[in-house]
């Protein structure tokens, strides 16, 4: 069984990062990288269809992101994994900050 | 009556006619000075009490216990504490009946522990909260365990202090029992940090083998993982996992080298912008039941979903 493993990639043409994997207690730190080379303030799109897993501290990381992102702007979601829906709808029910990408 | 802080009382009932007779007037005593009321008990006590207040009904929240509450440990944060935040700065009242005659033995710890845990997780909160006991079809240690986890009892006209109220760490620690063998074959590993994606594997494979609807096998992933996680994060590791199939549900173990100290762990969210300590009240939202045994050097804890 190969280890947890987690790529961040920049989005082709448009400002975002992909996952790919799963983010747990293995790969966090890496997530966490990625994110705080963000310069806000601007919105940051996550493509998630690769995204696997993500526990409650990669939310946690993604939640204060959204915070970092500044007045107005927020990180948009596209194709969360149940995980992580699932995850905001418990623990962060008013999830300021991290919206759905419009369909 | 004080104006702030918790009131915590314990309501002895026999039958519809003194069920009715204990709530439904404490439920209009709200309503006439405009307190939020938050009636969360079995279905068929919530039909009693609607149809008794009839047009009134719908100024009060209904939950039924047996869904809302069916693991013990997600009442506090997820029905009580929820209550209280949606009205900040008001008293509420809330009708909460977390003990009925269908708890299982495997439940009934946590069920005690929790109503225990009311007094020291809300006991700054502007709550009257109103724990209807069924004496009827309750077995008489339950009965007596109300009266050591509830500062007031009421039956009928009578209200009156309870000379066997208990600390609430006290209580806790004596429903704190070893859980007994799984008569069931299990599988399982151990792991360290680096093996958590081996973990979620059993998980998902035991849980599409007992038939698990994809989103239940989801939320025991998430659930197992996160306490796998905390097996590897405040201990120096490793932990063990085993996993077994019974009719109704799955049950996963995770035992780690650790005690929890913190008695309100899973039961109260840390404020918004903390690190960490939110894991367990995820795990005690998801679970049908979370039960946990803990001393110096080991805890293990049997999450159950059911199908």
């Amino acid at each position: 069984m190969a280890e947890t493993a987690l790529i961040v990639e920049p989005l082709d043409g448009r400002a975002g990062l992909r996952l790919v994997g799963d983010v747990d207690l293995a790969t966090v730190d890496e997530l966490r990288a990625a994110l705080a080379a963000v310069d806000p303030p601007r919105d940051l799109r996550l493509e998630l269809a690769d995204l696997h897993f993500i526990d409650v501290a990669g939310t946690a990381a993604l939640v204060h992101e959204a915070a970092r992102l500044g007045d107005g702007h927020a990180i948009v979601l596209r194709d969360p994994p149940y995980a992580l829906l699932r995850i905001l709808d418990v623990l962060w029910r008013s999830h300021p900050g991290i919206r759905m990408e419009a369909p | 009556m004080t104006a702030s802080g918790l009131v915590h009382e314990a309501l002895f009932y026999r039958g519809d006619e003194e069920y009715i007779a204990g709530t439904v007037g404490f439920v209009h005593a709200g309503l006439e000075v405009s307190e939020p009321v938050l009636v969360a008990v079995p279905e068929s006590n919530g039909a009693l009490i609607r149809k008794s207040l009839g047009a009134d009904a719908h100024a009060v929240r209904f939950l039924d216990m047996s869904t809302a509450g069916r693991n013990p440990g997600r009442i506090i944060p997820g029905v009580l504490h929820a209550f209280v935040d949606e009205h900040p700065g008001r008293r509420v009242r809330i009708i909460g009946e977390p003990i009925w005659a269908g708890r299982t033995a495997a439940e009934y710890p946590a069920c005690v522990q929790h109503e225990a845990l009311i007094n020291l997780a809300l006991g700054d909160s502007p709550a009257w909260i109103l724990c209807p006991y069924d004496t009827e079809r309750l077995d008489p240690d339950v009965v007596d365990d109300a009266y050591r986890t509830h500062p007031v009892l009421v039956e009928g006209d009578d209200r009156w202090l309870s000379r066997d109220y208990t600390g609430a760490r006290q209580v806790v620690s004596a429903y704190n029992v070893r859980l007994p063998e799984p008569a069931d074959p299990f599988v399982g590993t151990a792991f360290t940090a680096a093996q958590l994606g081996e973990v979620r594997a059993i998980v998902t494979e035991q849980a599409v083998l007992a038939g698990l609807l994809p989103d239940r096998m989801d939320d025991l992933q998430l659930a197992v993982n996160e306490v796998a996680t905390n097996a590897v994060t405040h201990t120096p590791g490793p932990g063990t996992l085993r996993v077994w199939r019974q009719p109704d549900r799955v049950v996963c173990e995770i035992t780690s080298p650790g005690q929890i100290t913190d008695a309100l762990a899973g039961r109260v969210p840390p404020p918004l912008e903390a690190e960490h300590g939110r894991g367990l009240v995820l795990v005690n939202q998801l679970c049908d039941l979370v039960q946990t045994y803990t001393e110096p050097g080991r805890t293990v804890q049997r999450l159950h979903v059911r199908r």
